[in-house]
């Protein structure tokens, strides 16, 4: 239990973090403490992966998948929407300006397989070979639909800025 | 695979993007919940003190020797099976330990009507649930999503939790016995007391260095199970009558 508790205070953050963008809504607490129950089941199966935070973050989103699944006809109680105005951390809150809702909103409309490669190679900090162990994915697939996701991104970004996209040069 | 400039510019915008924290009182919550679910309590920061394993030890003896008939308990072992399974698809928040004899997750004999309900006030959750009494609560910090679920007929469940641990469960109608952390209300272990006239079972669970209270209670057609973090009965206690005295002016 001691492990599990260092790891749950250390990376509760991440796999909440991840749960909300991966399901597009901010209750997720009960999915936090049901991924850190089974990673304490299932302890044995963890000596296999290269961190916890790996471990956790295949959990969570296995939870999601299944989740998603559920609850496809279901109306979720509380949707983007209200992402803003949630939990952030105070830091967060002050600099969450128009241009951020702007990206949050362009990410949380992408579709499920590219929105997780992009939350796992960013937010999560994942390498692409972590990333492909969360997933189950080669590696190659992992980089390939990253870089789709993030031309994606840059397109829609493009659109819903006019076009106001801040251009920087090449190195 | 190269990232071009844009694509790394792009990148951190989605890295300033806010992450979503747990409160420290939902933690708290959560830990306990995880190591209860694999059948023992958290010893916390210091430890667990002696005589709350002993008394958590005690209970469970007690459970076993007496041979309960919570079919819960009994089924999965003490202790080992205490999540509470009530909470709907969409529900989220802290999970309470609340279950029903007959039938884990359902407090009524009567199918879900509907989608879980939620509410950002008191008055919205009395709007989109008009038995529920329109009431305030002075001095709480309520905690939304607010919500509750329909049943057929006029079965109904409500649930206000509020920033400082206080969880409060309504039931209308209720036709099931409420089970606590594998302990029927009924159970001649819990405390008796009073609120107002009414009688209320208490029950305290203690785990590592904290512990949960439930206080259950009728009121009208009404029962209500509030429960905090804290394991003093007298803050028990007064958050129960805080909670029945504005209720029943609601009812009336």
């Amino acid at each position: 239990m001691d492990e599990i508790e260092q790891w749950f205070r250390q990376y509760s953050s991440d796999v909440k973090t991840f749960l909300v963008y991966f399901l597009r809504r901010t209750d997720v607490d009960d999915l936090v403490q049901e991924t850190f129950i089974r990673a304490m089941r299932g302890q044995d199966k963890y000596r296999r992966h290269a961190s916890p935070k790996t471990w956790l973050l295949t959990i969570a989103r296995n939870l999601a998948v299944d989740e998603t699944r559920r609850a496809k006809h279901q109306q979720p109680a509380q949707v983007m929407s209200d992402f803003p105005d949630s939990h952030p951390t105070p830091e967060d809150a002050a600099v969450l300006n128009d241009e951020m809702r702007i990206v949050m909103a362009v990410l949380l409309d992408l579709p499920q397989p590219q929105r997780e490669v992009v939350l796992l190679r960013t937010m999560m900090g994942m390498s692409v070979s972590e990333t492909a162990n969360i997933l189950g994915w080669t590696k190659t697939r992992v980089g390939v639909t990253f870089h789709r996701s993030l031309k994606a991104l840059r397109t829609k970004l493009n659109t819903d800025e006019g076009g106001g996209f801040h251009e920087i040069e090449r190195a | 695979m190269r990232l071009s400039a844009h694509e790394v510019e792009i990148m951190e915008k989605i890295n300033h993007l806010p992450r979503f924290e747990i409160t420290e009182t939902s933690q708290e919550q959560i830990l306990q919940n995880i190591a209860m679910s694999v059948g023992f309590p958290r010893a916390g920061k210091h430890g667990t003190p002696m005589i709350r394993r002993k008394l958590v030890i005690g209970l469970a003896s007690l459970f076993v020797l007496l041979g309960t008939t919570v079919s819960v308990a009994s089924a999965n072992g003490m202790l080992s099976n205490i999540i509470g399974k009530f909470r709907p698809a969409s529900h989220s928040g802290i999970l309470t330990s609340i279950e029903f004899q007959g039938s884990q997750s359902n407090p009524f004999g009567s199918e879900v009507a509907g989608a879980f309900q939620s509410a950002n006030s008191l008055a919205q959750l009395h709007m989109l649930f008009p038995s529920f009494p329109k009431i305030t609560l002075p001095g709480w910090k309520i905690a939304p999503p607010l919500g509750g679920q329909r049943y057929s007929g006029n079965d109904e469940w409500v649930s206000i939790s509020t920033s400082s641990g206080i969880t409060v469960n309504a039931y209308h109608d209720l036709t099931r016995t409420m089970v606590i952390d594998g302990m029927s209300v009924t159970s001649p272990q819990v405390e008796t007391t009073t609120i107002d006239g009414v009688e209320a079972k208490i029950f305290v669970y203690h785990a590592g260095t904290g512990g949960i209270s439930y206080i259950v209670w009728k009121r009208g057609s009404w029962t209500i199970a509030l429960n905090t973090l804290s394991t003093s009965r007298r803050e028990l206690l007064t958050a129960a009558q805080t909670f029945d005295e504005q209720f029943k002016k609601g009812l009336n």
